[in-house]
């Protein structure tokens, strides 16, 4: 008998398949009309276009794409006239700042651009600030006049002197699209879509949600042309797909790469690893809130509230195994909130005020502080007699949170403390960590996180303060000491005397330990140099070439591979806390000869079924 | 086919419906973390606007039963809120615009394994202690256990990095810059292949086993004997005999499957960035964007109604039994 129905329709079906299968590949690449584009990948999509609705990191690459800052940052973060400010000074009494704009700036629309706009979009903020719909995303700190006497100059006048209005990292807007928009629309419906109008070299051209941002040359851009006509941000789910994206070359460069992936990718001979120092470190908070006897607010137990508490648990962890274990190398040991790669402003505890890692020590001083085991079942009590049992709170979106959190817990149960943990999505830690001053009961014992800053330290100190409980303070510090050096350090003169102040206060948040500050991560990035050169890191050291706080990397690629050999730069961390030690024992061979291991052990499998069968041939036919 | 049958079972369909929005409400409500968060990620809020921003979004009133019958109601008008998470966009746009790219896709891939599976399975029990049945058996228990996150990676590295044969992201390329239909649909193709392929073989086992099991059983049947006994030849007995009887389980088992073909379409999602419903999906929980939220179960759940309503119909049309 011929072929069975089956067979025929299996042979055509397959046939159809492959033929179509095999024609893809041809069509599959379709270039893109010639066009110069740049992409890069990042796991964190853009959250909003408007500056005033946007809380992720990625968003602020976006913007410093599509728009200019008054006072642009340099290379080591230090203040630059590369902003729409050329120039700027300040008066005697420290309280009137006068800035030369540039001329001959456009808006992407072809409109002039000049001082004007800077006044509109710094009024615009000021004045929503009397209003119900306050834009309280950007702070103009002591700033209370903001005027463009003519088209090159802005004049700021200050309540006291501080340097502080230099760091606005505020984008200027443009005062003929925005003077329509009210504050409560940039708050809520006013999404800034596409296309975006702004000075920056790339503006915002399409934004298909879930896939990629598209941002097209500015071609009225005041600056030095960028080589690229487009810039692309592709948003993968999932970040072993967009390494593979990178070793394959879809897209040029990668954020917040894994450290699993770091080695394989910067081994491969065309891209480079960059190992960068974040601005911003982890930390454990301790909840400091005092609820003068409230029930059902602030933590378990009173020993939060107590110094010598904290400091005693600080020797308790080695965070040298932290960095090692749960960061796999990629990090620095944590001590004071503002991090080593502003070298200018962090402050490095002394041999004297250093708390090392001691079991012993932490044991001594949590007897000494008062906190006993009184009835030797293995868990010491509190000044009131309850049992130290403590809750951890971190949010799910780093990996290391979970793994630090449970070498933190083995520790803590050897010096006699209960830790227990919980790993919830990042709004209900929020929720968790809000005091009453905020609407709800701040019911956590510790919280896991981490903070970002911006190049003035002053973001990092002002978490600290009294005033923000209810704000930004997560740990309910409240040191009058240290919210009047908070204050002092906004209005110093010179910066050597504000950096006196500034040492003082890291020394005393280090000593009181209203958080434990774990580590400083690191951000890895990736990038080709087969098919783009003139990467520039921000800061040089230790910094990283994009998603930093500046456009220079974008202005100053070139296709092609560097040129002349130079050594390019790699893995470098930032200095002052000791070398990086290279990730321990990271599996670094190429998982292709695995996955082809496997397909072949399937095949064979199958094969050896099919030929080890037995005479069976025949089918039920031949029941009788 | 009955009027009374088919107007019993839109009926039952229609009561499940509203169980569904009900719990699906109740539900979402009952997770903890407050809604109000994601509308305040600004922590510098006062208590003014905390309040005022409630009012705005209906989170004051009293979850039962003021904020459900408004629920209830407005769903009813097709209107599903607005997304927490895309500050004021309709639930109907955020999730109309990612129904088309992952009906695409499940589509593609459903078809492909129907299509692979049945014939494979057909032939394998037709042709039993043949090599097509031992060899296939194999592979289908293998990609029936395989979990799809896993296999997908697996034809990423292969087929996307090492070979370089197709994309491994996304479903078009950004900034084509053709306008060029061809040249658009052959993108789009070539971004399917990988994701329909990891999709397709992780069904194509299940429905190759049950279709091969299906035919055996049929084969045993008297009324197959009968026809041979007939002298029909084998290929009419196929078509017209074993075929029919033997499909009647599958197309149970594909409308089940609709339930949990989500599940599927999430993890080939992930790992493809395939911007559909399942990324959607996962944005939509880890942001808690109650109103998408509800709107996407929603739709899912409507869907699997529907699916087995079509069941229950096609197979009271294919098995005469089933008609009372």
């Amino acid at each position: 008998m011929g072929l069975s129905l089956p067979v025929k329709l299996a042979r055509i079906a397959l046939s159809a398949g492959l033929a179509f299968g095999a024609a893809l590949p041809a069509g599959a690449h379709v270039a893109a009309a010639d066009k110069l584009i740049f992409r890069i990948g990042t796991t964190q999509e853009i959250d909003s276009l408007n500056p005033f609705q946007a809380y992720l990191y990625s968003s602020y690459e976006a913007f410093i794409l599509n728009y200019d800052i008054l006072v642009g940052f340099g290379p080591d973060l230090e203040y630059a006239p590369t902003g729409f400010a050329e120039s700027w000074t300040v008066s005697p009494d420290g309280k009137l700042y006068t800035f030369k704009i540039r001329s001959g700036i456009k808006w992407s629309d072809g409109q002039p651009a000049n001082a004007k706009d800077v006044a509109f979009t710094y009024n615009y903020i000021l004045d929503s600030l009397k209003t119900d719909n306050p834009l309280t995303l950007f702070t103009l700190t002591k700033v209370t006049k903001v005027v463009a006497p003519d088209d090159s100059t802005v004049v700021i006048t200050l309540s006291d002197p501080s340097s502080l209005i230099l760091g606005a990292y505020i984008p200027i807007l443009p005062e003929h699209v925005w003077k329509t928009i009210t504050p409560e629309q940039a708050n809520n419906e006013f999404a800034d879509d596409p296309p975006v109008v702004g000075t920056g070299p790339f503006q915002a051209a399409e934004w298909q949600k879930g896939q990629f941002t598209r941002f097209v040359r500015n071609p009225n851009y005041w600056g030095p042309k960028p080589v690229m006509d487009e810039v692309q941000f592709i948003y993968f789910s999932n970040q072993d797909a967009m390494d593979q994206a990178l070793k394959k070359g879809d897209i040029d460069a990668a954020r917040s790469i894994l450290p699993s992936q770091f080695k394989q990718l910067d081994d491969d001979p065309n891209i480079v690893g960059v190992n960068g120092s974040t601005n911003g470190f982890d930390q454990l908070s301790f909840n400091g809130y005092d609820a003068k006897g409230k029930k059902g607010v602030g933590g378990s137990t009173k020993a939060l509230l107590d110094p010598k508490f904290r400091d005693a648990l600080g020797y308790a962890i080695d965070k040298d195994l932290l960095v090692k274990q749960a960061l796999q190398g990629y990090g620095e040991v944590g001590t004071t909130p503002v991090p080593p790669v502003l070298k200018t402003w962090h402050y490095q505890p002394g041999p004297g005020e250093l708390r090392t890692f001691n079991l012993d020590e932490a044991r001594k001083r949590l007897d000494a502080a008062g906190y006993l085991d009184s009835n030797g079942n293995g868990t010491r009590e509190d000044k009131e007699g309850k049992e130290i049992s403590l809750n951890l709170v971190t949010p799910n979106t780093n990996a290391y949170y979970a793994q630090s959190a449970s070498l933190i817990a083995d520790w803590y149960k050897q010096v006699g403390i209960k830790l227990n943990i919980q790993v919830l999505d990042k709004d209900t830690v929020t929720t968790y960590v809000t005091p009453p001053e905020a609407g709800k009961k701040a019911n956590f014992d510790i919280e896991l996180w981490g903070w970002g800053g911006s190049p003035d330290p002053d973001f990092l100190l002002s978490i600290f303060p009294t005033s923000q409980i209810g704000g930004w303070s997560d740990s309910f510090y409240s040191n009058p000491e240290y919210d009047k050096l908070y204050d002092e350090q906004q209005i110093a003169p010179t910066q050597a005397e504000r950096k006196v102040i500034t040492d003082k206060m890291q020394q005393i948040v280090y000593r009181d330990a209203p958080y434990d500050i774990l580590y400083y991560s690191s951000e890895l990035q990736a990038y080709r140099i087969d098919k783009w050169h003139g990467y520039k890191l921000q800061p040089r050291d230790g910094g990283t070439p994009f998603f930093s706080f500046g456009v220079e990397s974008y202005l100053s690629l070139q296709t092609g591979p560097e040129p002349t050999p130079t050594p390019v730069p790699v893995a470098s961390g930032a200095p002052s806390v000791g070398p990086v030690p290279p990730p321990a024992s990271v599996a670094s061979s190429n998982s292709v000869p695995l996955v082809i291991g496997i397909v072949g052990l399937i095949a064979v499998i199958a094969i050896g079924m099919v030929l080890m069968r037995g005479r069976r041939t025949k089918t039920e036919d031949e029941e009788e | 086919m009955g009027a009374r049958y088919f107007g019993r079972k839109v009926f039952q369909a229609f009561l499940t419906i509203l169980f569904v929005l009900v719990v699906n409400f109740l539900l979402f409500r009952a997770m903890p973390g407050s809604a109000e968060r994601i509308l305040l990620r600004n922590p510098h809020i006062s208590q003014a606007q905390l309040e005022a921003q409630r009012e705005r979004w209906g989170l004051n009133k009293p979850i039962i039963p003021d904020q459900l019958v408004d629920y209830v109601i407005a769903t009813a008008q097709g209107d599903l809120g607005y997304s927490f998470q895309f500050r004021g966009q309709p639930v109907t746009e955020v999730i109309g615009g990612k129904i088309g790219p992952t009906v695409l896709l499940i589509g593609t891939g459903e078809i492909i394994a129907l299509i692979v599976g049945l014939i494979l399975g057909a032939y394998a029990g037709w042709r039993r202690g043949g090599p097509v049945d031992y060899g296939g058996t194999a592979v289908a228990l293998v990609l029936y256990a395989m979990p799809s996150f896993w296999l997908g990676m697996i034809l990423l590295i292969i087929f996307s990095t090492t070979l370089g044969l197709y994309p491994g992201h996304g479903m078009v390329t950004p900034g084509l810059g053709t306008d060029d239909p061809v040249a658009r649909i052959t993108d789009l193709l070539g971004h399917l292949v990988l994701p329909a392929a990891t999709y397709a073989l992780g069904y194509i086992g299940q429905y190759s086993l049950l279709m091969r099991s299906s035919i055996i059983e049929v084969l045993a049947e008297d009324y197959i004997q009968t026809a041979r006994a007939k002298g029909l030849d084998e290929t009419r007995i196929l078509r017209s005999h074993a075929l029919p009887n033997a499909m009647l389980p599958t197309v149970t088992l594909v409308a089940i499957n609709f339930g949990y073909l989500w599940a599927g379409a999430i993890t080939v999602e992930e790992v493809f960035s395939w911007p559909g419903l399942g990324t959607l999906t996962v944005d939509a929980l880890s942001s808690r964007d109650y109103p998408v939220l509800q709107g996407i179960f929603l739709l899912l759940s409507v869907s699997v109604i529907l699916a087995n309503l079509v069941a229950d119909v096609v197979y009271s049309r294919l098995d005469p039994r089933v008609r009372t």
